[in-house]
């Protein structure tokens, strides 16, 4: 009998520990993952933020501004979805943040980043900085964004990338998730794509 | 004599006013109306909603309005190679005896420049223009979503 049982969990933790096929992950994962230089960006808290601040966590990152009212708060909201699923499990959430780069540093200040960003969730962190700093890092990672002039309401649109990007602990992007996004897929593939390889 | 034209004026007014909003309200029904509540600072806003066009002929949505928002504009949401574009549309037709859904990362209605802080809960009137026009008010509530 407890010859069985210890078959059982034996096989169990196989299966469980068992590294995920690709075919199971609806992400494009990166292998070997993309491995970017530095960078020189600003928290919302008015904080450096660099290539190593993205180490030692796996880091969802989204490109967006504050001044877009639909697809923005949207993705945010389903990565505060994603991020209250995967609090469920401490041993998978300890090691996770919400990075929203915006791709308007014109009009996203650090002090309107600080108003926009934790309205969502106190722990994700906003980031701005310099023109040419983000175009750095979005060139690298293959970001679109393009300013769009206006004749109306708003002085300009900003089109940008709908994808949400993964980093692992090295800093390196790892998966990028298509729009739209859902908050179960992205947690269930976050938790598939860390026991890769 | 002048003082008594002047109310009769007036009420004819409001009575017609009445009558061609009551008339497209027949013409388009509007239901679960909501606004994305926002941080405060946020200048711009999303609203969404149901459109029903109970009739036989086509609707064409070309304006909005409310009086607590500086401006409103229609708005779409495409997203193509996974690049999110946002265009204004001149205007949202709702077929002929079907439904057009305003809603996330899709068509919607862009409200611009808050004139009082808008909170969690609140009701907002908005007033959408038809081509004919006509126009249909209903109340739009702020709440949290995606």
């Amino acid at each position: 009998m407890l010859f069985a049982l210890a078959i059982g969990v034996w096989l169990g933790n196989l299966v469980l520990n068992r590294e995920p096929s690709l075919e199971q992950i609806s992400a494009t994962v990166l292998n070997p993952p993309k491995t970017v230089s530095n960078f020189h960006l600003i928290n919302h808290r008015d904080e450096s933020f660099t290539l190593d601040t993205l180490k030692g966590k796996w880091s969802f990152v989204f490109f967006g501004y504050t001044h877009c009212p639909d697809i923005c708060p949207t993705t945010l909201h389903t990565l505060a979805q994603m991020d209250r699923i995967l609090a469920k499990r401490p041993e998978v959430h300890a090691d996770v943040q919400v990075v929203f780069v915006s791709v308007d540093p014109a009009r996203d200040t650090v002090k309107q980043l600080g108003n926009y960003v934790p309205y969502f969730n106190r722990a994700f962190i906003g980031v701005t900085g310099p023109e040419d700093e983000i175009n750095r890092l979005t060139k690298q990672l293959g970001v679109l964004h393009i300013r769009v002039e206006q004749n109306s309401g708003q002085a300009y649109l900003v089109d940008h990338s709908a994808a949400v990007l993964l980093f692992d602990p090295n800093g390196a992007m790892r998966a990028l998730f298509g729009a739209p996004h859902e908050a179960q897929r992205l947690a269930a593939d976050f938790e598939k794509i860390r026991k890769l390889k | 004599m002048k003082s008594k034209i002047r109310p009769l004026v007036l009420l004819c007014i409001v009575l017609i006013s009445g009558a061609v909003q009551s008339q497209a309200a027949n013409r388009l029904r509007v239901t679960d109306a909501w606004i994305r509540a926002a941080p405060p600072g946020v200048m711009v806003l999303a609203g969404y909603m149901t459109l029903e066009n109970p009739g036989p002929e086509d609707i064409k949505i070309t304006a909005a309005e409310s009086p607590q928002f500086g401006m409103i504009e229609l708005h779409r949401t495409v997203i193509e190679d996974d690049v999110a574009r946002m265009r204004r549309q001149p205007y949202f037709l709702v077929p002929a005896e079907a439904q057009l859904v305003l809603a996330p990362n899709d068509r919607h209605l862009m409200m611009m420049m808050p004139k009082l802080a808008v909170q969690l809960g609140d009701k907002v009137t908005v007033r959408l223009k038809l081509d004919d026009g006509t126009s249909v008010e209903f109340k739009a509530i702020l709440r949290e979503g995606h």
